[in-house]
């Protein structure tokens, strides 16, 4: 079943065509994975479906219904939760005030451990200090358990691995594996194939705000034009 | 029980900019609005809260409540075209708030005397006892006092409080997780100005002149470095600035000429060693 699809979606910013007739589908507990080049279109093509940013052309819709112009907070009241490429906590505010805001939609009410828990002995122990005095990655954490304390129907994941290790890149691979194996929909921006390729059940690669390609995984890290877009012509 | 009537209105005045500060701290701590013109809300109280009992002969109570409801509701109304804006921008539409009420007041001649002020303002009476007496304001000052910062502080720590914060630190993260930013800052600034709408009664009653000029931008300027010497967001921390800076030209007496200066230096040195307020912002 369809749950986000966009219709010729388009965003201009002067000149540069940042995403360009854009038709994109996600059913009920897909993965799909986002992957281009730096300047590709990706973290605006999440912000047109968050609302944080007006498409110039085209239609979003969540579960048949036209969202285009609803605001960002009635996105996320649908259900409809991302997370942000360079992290944005709520800097004074404790990681537990972190996750209650989180759950605003639901009434302010989280189950806590259970949010905290995958990420072991980074957050827990410590979930009365404000996030400032966390680090890059655990704020990416805390980040993350916040967006699912909304709950949210279809999460979108703008690099949530950035900043982190080879060794924390597999960990949070695993936690979204987790998530995945539950049903929890969701749209991951990636630059780092060694996540997005098992994860996702589908690849949408980007170039200058069109589509390049779209296939599963393995088809994707074969196609020529996208080891050229993406990888750099040394590998074909 | 102070047998002393001098120091007992050193701190009836501090009691009632306390409880203005208080008000103040819910906007520009919790709220994150660097108000410029609360003062305007204290006069929409002052003035209500003056009219009714003068003009209409209303019981002290009834007028009182009035006051912080006219505050809280026409405060709000007037900032609300401003919800929309963010950081410097919404501070100075604050700023035009407080002109805003004071101009209307100035010219607003019929109702609320114009230029010359609203003399003779009665003194309070509760349940048909006169609070005529230094101590008798006192008590009753610190009491409204009581009440504000007992709500504020709940609202402060209350999801409310949490919401408000969380909008303070990133409205654009606040509202990808569902947050209306308007609505939130609207209930804060008419819990605020209810408040603030007391304050205004309590300084009313007691001078018995209010004038266009009394709740000026410098009291909203003063309002703001108590907040800020006392902490931002941190209801101690506004009672702790406002008394203790309403009390400081008063221990500066000795140095007589000299107190302006000696004010600011102390709280230059202050904002040097303990830049984010005495007890903290929260």
């Amino acid at each position: 079943m369809t749950l986000l699809e966009t219709r010729a979606l388009s965003r201009r910013f002067g000149g540069v065509h940042a995403v360009q007739n854009l038709d994109l589908v996600v059913g009920e507990g897909e993965v799909l994975g986002l992957i281009g080049p730096n300047g590709a279109g990706k973290t605006t093509l999440f912000n047109l479906l968050a609302g944080a940013d007006s498409p110039d052309g085209g239609h979003i819709y969540l579960e048949g219904r036209d969202i285009t112009r609803w605001p960002s907070w009635k996105r996320a009241r649908a259900g409809i939760i991302r997370t942000f490429q360079h992290g944005r906590t709520f800097a004074n505010l404790s990681v537990t005030d972190n996750l209650l805001v989180g759950a605003h939609t639901k009434g302010g009410k989280a189950d806590l451990d259970a949010l905290l828990e995958p990420f072991g002995d980074r957050l827990k122990p410590r979930a009365d200090q404000p996030a400032f005095l966390f680090s890059y990655a655990n704020r990416r954490r805390i980040e993350i358990a916040r967006a699912l304390a909304a709950r949210p129907r279809i999460l979108l994941l703008d690099e949530p691995t950035a900043g982190m290790n080879p060794v924390e890149t597999l960990e949070i691979l695993e936690f979204l594996k987790g998530l995945k194996a539950k049903g929890q929909t969701m749209i991951v921006i990636e630059h780092k194939l060694p996540l997005i390729l098992p994860l996702a059940d589908r690849v949408m690669v980007l170039d200058h705000g069109s589509l390049l390609a779209e296939a599963a995984p393995l088809d994707i890290s074969r196609d020529p034009r996208v080891i050229e877009a993406y990888l750099g012509n040394r590998h074909v | 029980m102070f047998p002393n009537p001098y120091l007992l209105q050193v701190l009836t005045n501090g009691w009632i900019l306390a409880l203005f500060a208080v008000s103040l701290t819910l906007v520009a701590g919790t709220t994150g609005i660097l108000s410029l013109g609360h003062a305007g809300l204290m006069a929409l109280g002052a003035y209500t809260s003056g009219l009714l009992t003068l003009r209409l002969g209303w019981p002290f109570e009834a007028a009182f409540l009035a006051a912080g409801l006219v505050a809280a509701v026409l405060g709000t109304l007037l900032a609300s075209p401003a919800l929309r804006l963010k950081g410097h921008y919404l501070s100075i539409a604050t700023l035009a708030l407080g002109e805003i009420v004071n101009q209307a007041i100035l010219n607003a001649d019929p109702l609320t005397g114009g230029a010359m002020g609203l003399a003779g303002i009665p003194v309070p009476s509760l349940f048909g006892w006169a609070v005529n007496t230094t101590s008798g304001y006192y008590w009753l000052t610190l009491a409204v006092l009581a009440v504000g910062v007992t709500v504020v502080a709940f609202v402060i720590r209350s999801p409310l409080g949490r919401t408000l914060r969380a909008l303070r630190e990133d409205e654009t993260a606040a509202t990808a997780l569902g947050v209306r930013p308007v609505p939130y800052r609207a209930l804060a600034f008419a819990i605020a100005g209810f408040f603030a709408g007391w304050a205004g009664a309590l300084s009313a009653h007691l001078y018995s002149y209010i004038s266009h000029e009394t709740f000026n931008s410098p009291l909203s300027i003063l309002g703001l470095t108590m907040v800020i010497a006392g902490g931002l967001g941190n209801v101690g921390g506004a009672v702790l600035g406002a008394v203790g800076l309403s009390a400081l030209p008063e221990v500066l007496r000795p140095v007589a000429e000299f107190r302006p200066l000696v004010y600011g230096l102390l709280l230059l040195i202050a904002l040097r060693w303990r830049p984010q307020g005495a007890l903290g912002a929260v």
